[in-house]
């Protein structure tokens, strides 16, 4: 009892009597004279009385910490309680936690009280528990996820009441209520000191557990000093009774208020331009404990490492608000999975694949390091090969030969559901003779499935020169602006591989100067190189040209030049994988995001 | 030689003479005289017919005229001398003279004989044999469309002595002149002077025309006309011309502007002496007696969708893979026969 305190105390309770006749625990403490001398009789009633009601008042707070009742016998004046008083204690114990909310529902609040806080603003959180009093401050994220940071060391009961029993479990119970706890005075001022020159935007007080007498006491107290404060009494959780409950962990199992998604890009297949999205990991309400696995993908003919960033699914406004960062192998297919473990609000935790690391740089080192515009595209490409079929058998087997290793690279970088549309078409040479010039010299198989492409492939075989100074590369032109005409309807990224040898034939026959100069007969279907060409690339068609041997100055005129709008190559000098690049279907060393896709 | 006879009668008359074919290796002789049978066959103005006289003049005919028409490549070019005899019949307009004065046109039924000597070009020439490909490794016997130049080993070294005895003694002669060759070797004129000597040393000897000129009509025929090069020349010249009455609209150089080509033609040339040619030919034959034409075996690219002359597609001849030319659709034979109806018609008439 506190020195403060001097008045008698409560033969029950043990705090100070109060001049009312009974005390705050339902002992009489006064009564009228009765006549006559105090008997053994009645010395022996009033003992019973008091042992009774003693070990009544000690069996509630018990049964407020456990419900088992020989765990606090020890502390329970007049030994443990029957059946019948420990029965009566747990009712009784019911009624003075009654109106406690449940965990869940206190974590509900709490995100509500922090949905509420404007921008800058700072929720102050008093949480009243058996270790003492803990502060913490609360802010929104510019993500709108809660940030927790605790004020100040919790202050612990055996400090702040240095009259309290030394042992845990009778400070506990003289936490609940049980007696020699410290006087109303004492425990008022002690909390005052705790609170003085605290300030909050909003303050939100927890009594957990609640129904402990001091614990409510002193709840009530700081709410009281914080008008407009919000008071949630929380139950002790009912599944671990007597568990111990650890200031901070109520705000440490808060659910999360938004969903957190791991960054990914995105690749307009038009434009190229790159934008962050996220692919969802945790929802909104997942607590802390929560697992998820998302499937995730590779840029095609990136075998590098990848960022794993998790951030807040939201609106953004410029880039995603990120509140981990990661980097993981990327395997050797196309899809991939992660798996993670959210450890708490803004704590995310990788558990799979093997080799997930922190990153070493800071979400906004990485960001800046991401090219905004990339030749690559990752989805929603129709790519057309266009082969020249005549020519030596060896020559048009190496074109037939680096189309294929293009599918085969195709397949190996793209899902199935993912992957380009493609056609592969050739051409045998245009016949001057009479009756068979105007025949279709294009063959092969439209925009479809790889599958389908490579067994196209397949069947389009050599043919021999019948015209010697040019090939129908107008008629592949041709064929290829037919088919990829349509792709803007479906917002899809359009490409042309050209591969061949000679040059193709002219709209009209169109004597030079020099004379002795070749002279190419015109196309019999009159279609325009030239035409086809600026078709091609006003809508948008990158075409890339593999040439047995491009003149020296093809690079920069005639038609190997105005064809190669996406690079032009020499067929012994390159690979499928450099075709590729150029195309836009692998990635770029020099253009690498870092991150992943959307599976 | 050519005979002139019309059908029976007094007025009928009949004149002999020979038509000589004059022109260097790979000038097309070969090819021009197997496009004469289908440019008989095709003619419009007047109704032609061209048979053989022997066995092997109607077999030179018909595997030739086949080798153009039906297999569409050009013929092999004549390794060993020929000697063949045709007749052309037709219709024929000449003045005659008309008593007590005067003359007067009559149109009389004619034949002529045409006795063709067709020598290898490689007899024509004036200078010891050179190396085909002239050095270059090409072949510069088998230019645009042409014939090979046959095997010039199997040649003796020596000129012809026959041919140049039976060219001298003909009546008329047609002269092949290939630009084409002209600006690759500028050697034309070489194979002219050294043959138009010899059939001066052989004509004159002991016997002298009035204006020591020799006495041959001479048909300077300038030939692939459908060749782009020679073409684009004829149109940027300002030399083409259409006929309304041809209904395919193929263009042609008229006759009278033939000569002033030939000229232009021959300053395109880095090389060679071609343009001494026309005064050569004055030097040594009568102004009247030489005509020039301009020419075209197989003629231009017929369009079946359009049914007349592109000129955004017109060449008759396309470059197979293997290297060699074929013929890309039916010939249509521009001033073929012309020049030997010239000829035939200025003979028959003694002028």
């Amino acid at each position: 009892m506190c020195a403060a305190d001097a008045r008698p105390a409560c033969p029950v309770c043990t705090r100070p009597a109060l001049p009312e006749p009974y005390c705050e625990c339902g002992w009489q403490l006064r009564a009228a004279r009765r006549l006559g001398p105090v008997t053994d009789e009645l010395r022996a009633d009033f003992d019973r009385r008091l042992a009774a009601a003693r070990r009544g008042y000690d069996a509630r707070a018990a049964a407020l910490i456990t419900a088992e009742p020989g765990r606090l016998a020890r502390w329970i004046r007049g030994g443990a309680p029957d059946s019948a008083q420990w029965a009566a204690a747990r009712r009784d114990a019911a009624t003075a936690a009654g109106g406690a909310i449940d965990e869940d529902l206190a974590r509900k609040e709490l995100a509500t009280a922090l949905r509420g806080l404007e921008d800058g603003a700072q929720a102050l959180i008093i949480e009243i528990g058996p270790e003492g009093i803990g502060i913490t401050r609360a802010s929104m994220g510019a993500a709108g996820t809660p940030l927790f940071d605790a004020d100040q060391p919790a202050r612990l009961w055996p400090e702040l009441l240095p009259g309290l029993s030394g042992h845990p479990d009778e400070r506990m119970l003289q936490l609940a209520g049980g007696p020699g706890g410290p006087g109303r005075v004492a425990l008022r001022n002690r909390v005052d000191e705790v609170i003085q020159a605290l300030y909050g935007d909003r303050v939100l007080v927890v009594c957990r557990p609640a129904g402990w007498a001091l614990l409510e006491e002193a709840a009530e107290r700081i709410a009281l000093a914080f008008p407009g404060s919000w008071l949630l009494r929380v139950a002790a959780e009912a599944a671990a009774p007597g568990a111990p409950v650890t200031l901070g962990t109520l705000t440490a199992s808060m659910p999360l208020l938004h969903g957190y998604g791991v960054v990914v890009a995105t690749v307009d297949p038009v434009t190229g331009a790159v934008a962050p999205a996220t692919q969802p990991l945790f929802q909104p309400g997942d607590v802390p404990g929560a697992e998820a696995l998302v499937t995730l993908r590779r840029f095609p003919g990136d075998r590098e490492r990848a960022t794993l960033a998790v951030a807040v699914d939201g609106a953004w406004s410029a880039e995603p608000h990120v509140v981990a960062v990661h980097t993981v192998p990327q395997p050797e297919l196309p899809i991939y999975q992660v798996s993670a473990v959210l450890d708490a609000s803004g704590q995310v935790r990788f558990t799979g694949p093997r080799g997930v690391t922190e990153h070493s740089r800071p979400w906004s080192d990485v960001w800046a390091g991401v090219p905004r515009q990339v030749d690559v595209r990752p989805t929603a490409v129709d790519l057309v090969c266009a082969i020249e079929l005549a020519g030596e058998p060896a020559q048009v087997s190496r074109r037939r030969e680096l189309v294929r290793e293009l599918l085969e690279e195709l397949r190996r970088e793209y899902p199935e559901d993912a992957s380009p549309r493609v056609s592969v078409i050739g051409c045998a040479d245009h016949r001057y003779v009479p009756g068979e010039e105007t025949q279709g010299v294009v063959r092969g198989v439209p925009l479809g499935s790889l599958a389908d492409a490579v067994t196209g492939l397949a069947g389009l075989r050599g043919e021999e020169v019948a015209y010697r100074d040019a090939a129908p590369l107008e008629d592949l032109l041709q064929r290829a602006h037919r088919m990829l005409a349509r792709a803007p309807d479906a917002g899809r990224a359009r490409r042309l591989l050209l591969v061949a040898g000679r040059r193709p034939h002219p709209p009209a026959l169109k004597v030079g100067a020099v004379p002795g100069a070749v002279v190419v007969h015109p196309c019999p279907q009159n279609y325009d190189w030239r035409s086809l060409n600026r078709r091609l690339g006003g809508a948008g068609v990158r075409t890339v040209v593999v040439a047995d041997a491009p003149p020296a100055r093809a690079a920069r005129a005639g038609f190997w030049a105005e064809a190669a709008t996406g690079g032009l190559h020499r067929l012994s000098g390159t690979t499928a994988r450099a075709v590729g690049e150029d195309l836009g279907l692998f990635v770029r060393d020099g253009q690498r995001t870092g991150l992943p896709l959307r599976a | 030689m050519m005979t002139m006879m019309n059908g029976g009668g007094p007025a009928s008359r009949r004149a002999m003479g020979r038509i000589g074919l004059w022109g260097p290796p790979g000038s097309g002789k070969t090819t021009y005289l197997a496009a004469l049978n289908i440019a008989v066959l095709q003619s419009r103005e007047r109704q032609m017919r061209l048979f053989g006289t022997d066995d092997s003049s109607t077999d030179f005919l018909k595997a030739n005229t086949a080798q153009l028409t039906r297999d569409r490549v050009f013929p092999q070019a004549t390794v060993v001398d020929q000697s063949l005899s045709w007749v052309l019949s037709m219709d024929q307009e000449i003045e005659v003279p008309k008593r007590p004065w005067g003359k007067r046109s009559v149109t009389v039924p004619v034949e002529i004989n045409l006795d063709l000597l067709d020598a290898p070009g490689r007899s024509f020439t004036d200078l010891p044999a050179e190396d085909s490909d002239g050095g270059d490794g090409v072949d510069d016997s088998r230019l645009f469309g042409d014939e090979d130049g046959g095997d010039f080993d199997d040649l003796a070294a020596d000129p012809s002595q026959d041919v140049m005895d039976q060219l001298s003694g003909c009546n008329g002669l047609v002269l092949l002149f290939d630009p084409t060759r002209e600006w690759q070797k500028g050697d034309m004129f070489n194979y002219f002077q050294g043959t138009l000597l010899e059939i001066a040393q052989r004509r004159m000897q002991g016997r002298t025309e009035a204006d020591g000129r020799l006495p041959h009509y001479v048909a300077v025929c300038v030939t692939k006309f459908d060749h782009p090069d020679v073409y684009r020349r004829a149109r940027r010249g300002g030399y083409r011309s259409f006929s309304p009455y041809d209904p395919y609209l193929f263009p042609r150089v008229p006759d009278e502007f033939a000569e002033q080509f030939f000229v232009d033609l021959v300053k395109e040339a880095d090389r060679g002496n071609a343009e001494l040619v026309p005064n050569a030919l004055r030097a040594f034959f009568r102004p009247e007696r030489i005509q020039f034409f301009v020419t075209s075996a197989i003629g231009f690219h017929l369009n079946k969708r359009a049914s007349r002359f592109q000129e955004q597609d017109f060449m008759n001849v396309v470059p197979r893979g293997s290297g060699d030319f074929q013929i890309r659709g039916p010939i249509h034979p521009i001033n073929v026969a012309e020049p030997l109806l010239w000829l035939g018609q200025h003979i028959a008439e003694g002028r």
